[in-house]
């Protein structure tokens, strides 16, 4: 790949940002240039841009920008603020391309702004129903980008596809029905050329399930529930029909590796929450990672954090991906902060148990066994009179 | 060709059946709006015009500085009279929308609901001489719409997206635009001609303006944003770019064209 106009555009960047004081220079926003798979699968090679939900395909989170270090953090002052028009929670990340940012907005909304200044360019309102099962906030996690177009996620259970450019909507599906209590929070990820992208409603008794789309025509490409079906393998996991509604909900963004071609994806608690009695088994793919085949979605393998849980202990945190070293030799890795307390390091080409300690102060666990499957503390389960238990309720990851 | 005010004439009288929403016999527990005669439909427009028109218009079509919404067209809150009428009497929470005084008359609320009702066009109720099928050929071929307006993510971004036209245009409306653009353009569609203080000037759609900043996006569809103390003029051309289709285009084509757009909203 060519990085020379890359180099160029850094250094022109860089040069007004030094010569400036307090007053803005003349804004010019770069020209937007389209998001290519290219770009996404080099993301970190644009420090100035953050152009998924986690920045890169490994979700690591890194920025290798230097201008503010912690020499002078300190030294921090507002430049603009933007106000989110309606007061709910905002647990969006913004994605910056070329210097356009763009915020997504409780309910189900998306804005344009200038990246230098925080103002508009343009806004999307999706248009909701009254009658919306929402369990955790009215709130939505940000955008996916490929080409020109914006790929968001809405609590009516649709993918929305939006020009970048004006805002138009290119198009709508409907990825569930909401009726039935589906709902959408996260933001999609881009895998090559489709639009990968999960769902949510694990409490109103969904089955959950990670799709795929095609970016132009919105058509969907593959569907791979997180709870197999009978004659599935692990259908047995789940006592009478409770698999129909056992929730596993994926509503966090997961991570890909192009090397491997696989995606990864964290998926949510079984329901119902907090009382296993009508879900007796290890309730598979609930509080799970699957790994899944970039092409056709099939399930390579997966690893469940917290058999049949009784502790909401949604497994729905980003998969790190990194490449470390494990005893003597280089091991392509997923690190893990499970909401359960556990920390793990999990082998991302085989699905294998490397490690896993706690990193935050429990009691349901007496540790992992050499599979990494916690070995209970009895008595901990939810009773009628109440009983306490860590990691808890609040104050979670 | 044809004189504009008698294909309006013959349009309106058309439309006229569909103006005024017929009370509708729908639900049990619905009687509907009982106030709606043409005397509770001005009190509704005397209402409205003294303690809504200054977030909504005074011509009830929206305000995108205050974040009023049209209400000349398909109302996207409520779907029913009893829907209008609940929104008015207990706002929406989390907007601008306050109720309205909670010591105010059922009566008079439901004349406000009479006047909103009066303003929009129920589709069901027109009927138009116009074919869709032909309009959207002349949409993409002969009238060459497609360059500069998006249909459902296929056209251009130098006009308004009309993939849902049909809910906010009437057939009156929508043959005006065609026939005279420059009547009614809103400021999302003005041309701004910026000359920053190199002398180099750009042009572009004003996206969005304030008292200090200003953004456009050009003919290549690039955003630009400026800051008016960085810059050494701004000139605001307040016309379409759209052109006249009196010219162009025969009477049946609009005809064809107006019902075509007429017919772009949500499939519900």
């Amino acid at each position: 790949m060519n990085r020379f106009p890359l180099l160029l555009t850094a250094i022109f960047l860089a040069l007004p940002l030094q010569a400036q004081e307090d007053e803005f220079q003349t804004v010019i926003t770069p020209s937007f240039s389209p998001v290519t798979w290219e770009r996404l699968v080099n993301a970190e090679d644009e420090p100035e841009n953050w152009m998924m939900y986690s920045g890169t395909l490994d979700s690591q989170r890194y920025s290798r920008l230097d201008q503010i270090n912690t020499g002078n953090v300190t030294e921090l002052e507002m430049k603009w603020s933007y106000q989110i028009p309606v007061i709910d929670r905002a647990e969006t990340v913004p994605t910056v391309v070329d210097g356009i940012m763009f915020i997504t907005e409780a309910p189900s909304n998306l804005t344009a702004v200038d990246a230098r200044t925080g103002r508009v360019y343009w806004r999307y309102d999706h248009e909701l129903p009254e009658d919306l099962r929402i369990c955790c906030g009215r709130n939505n996690r940000g955008v996916a980008i490929l080409g020109e177009t914006l790929f968001m996620s809405t609590l009516d259970a649709h993918l929305v596809a939006i020009d970048a450019r004006t805002g138009n909507v290119l198009w709508d599906v409907e990825v569930a029905d909401y009726e039935a209590g589906y709902s959408k929070t996260a933001a999609p990820l881009i895998v090559k050329d489709k639009v990968v992208t999960g769902i949510a409603g694990g409490e109103f008794g969904i089955r959950g399930f990670i799709d795929a789309y095609d970016p132009v025509t919105g058509e969907l490409e593959w569907r791979t529930y997180a709870i197999p079906g009978p004659g599935e393998p692990g259908n047995d996991s789940w006592s009478g029909d409770s698999w129909k509604t056992g929730g596993a909900a994926t509503w966090i963004t997961g991570s890909y590796d192009p090397d491997l071609n696989l995606i990864y994806w964290g998926t949510g608690n079984p329901g119902p929450d907090w009382n296993g009695d009508v879900r007796l088994g290890d309730n598979l793919y609930s509080d799970s990672a699957l790994a899944l085949n970039g092409d056709t979605g099939e399930i390579a393998w997966h690893f469940q954090f917290t058999p049949h849980d009784v502790h909401d202990y949604d497994s729905i945190q980003v998969p790190i991906l990194a490449d470390i070293e494990y005893q003597g030799s280089t091991r392509k890795v997923m690190m893990w902060a499970n909401r359960n307390a556990f920390f793990y390091t999990i082998d991302r080409e085989t699905g294998e148990f490397l490690e896993g300690e706690a990193y935050a102060s429990q009691t349901w666990a007496q540790g992992l066994d050499p599979n990494g499957r916690p070995i209970r503390v009895p008595g901990m389960a939810p009773t009628y009179e109440g009983i306490l238990v860590s990691p808890p309720y609040r104050r979670r990851n | 060709m044809g004189n504009l005010t008698t294909r309006l004439g013959r349009l309106a009288n058309v439309a006229l059946s569909g103006l005024f929403l017929a009370t509708s016999g729908s639900l049990a527990e619905d009687a509907g709006n009982l106030y709606n005669t043409n005397f509770d439909i001005n009190a509704g427009l005397r209402y409205f015009e003294r303690q809504c028109s200054r977030c909504h218009g005074i011509d009830a079509k929206g305000n995108d500085e205050t974040g009023a919404p049209d209400l000349t067209g398909r109302l996207t809150r409520a779907s029913s009279e009893v829907g209008i009428f609940n929104i008015i009497r207990t706002g929406i929470s989390g907007t601008a929308m306050l109720p309205v005084a909670s010591d105010l008359p059922d009566a008079q609320v439901w004349q406000l609901v009479a006047y909103i009702g009066s303003l929009s066009t129920d589709p069901a109720n027109i009927d138009l001489s116009g074919s869709v099928t032909n309009g959207a050929n002349l949409f993409t071929n002969k009238g060459d719409c497609s360059s500069c307006h998006m249909i459902d993510g296929h056209g251009g971004r130098q006009g308004p997206d009309l993939s849902r036209v049909g809910e906010r245009r009437s057939p009156e409306e929508l043959l005006s635009d065609m026939l005279n653009p420059h009547a009614d353009v809103a400021p999302r569609w003005w041309t701004i001609r910026v000359t920053d203080k190199n002398g180099l000037v750009r042009e572009g759609l004003r996206m969005n303006e304030d008292s200090f900043s200003v953004r456009i996006i050009d003919d290549d569809a690039n955003l630009w944003s400026y800051p008016k103390n960085q810059i050494a003029s701004l000139e605001r051309v307040e016309a379409s770019t759209m052109p006249s289709y009196t010219q162009t285009l025969s009477d049946s084509e609009v005809d064809d064209l107006v019902a075509y757009l007429f017919s772009l909203r949500k499939e519900n």
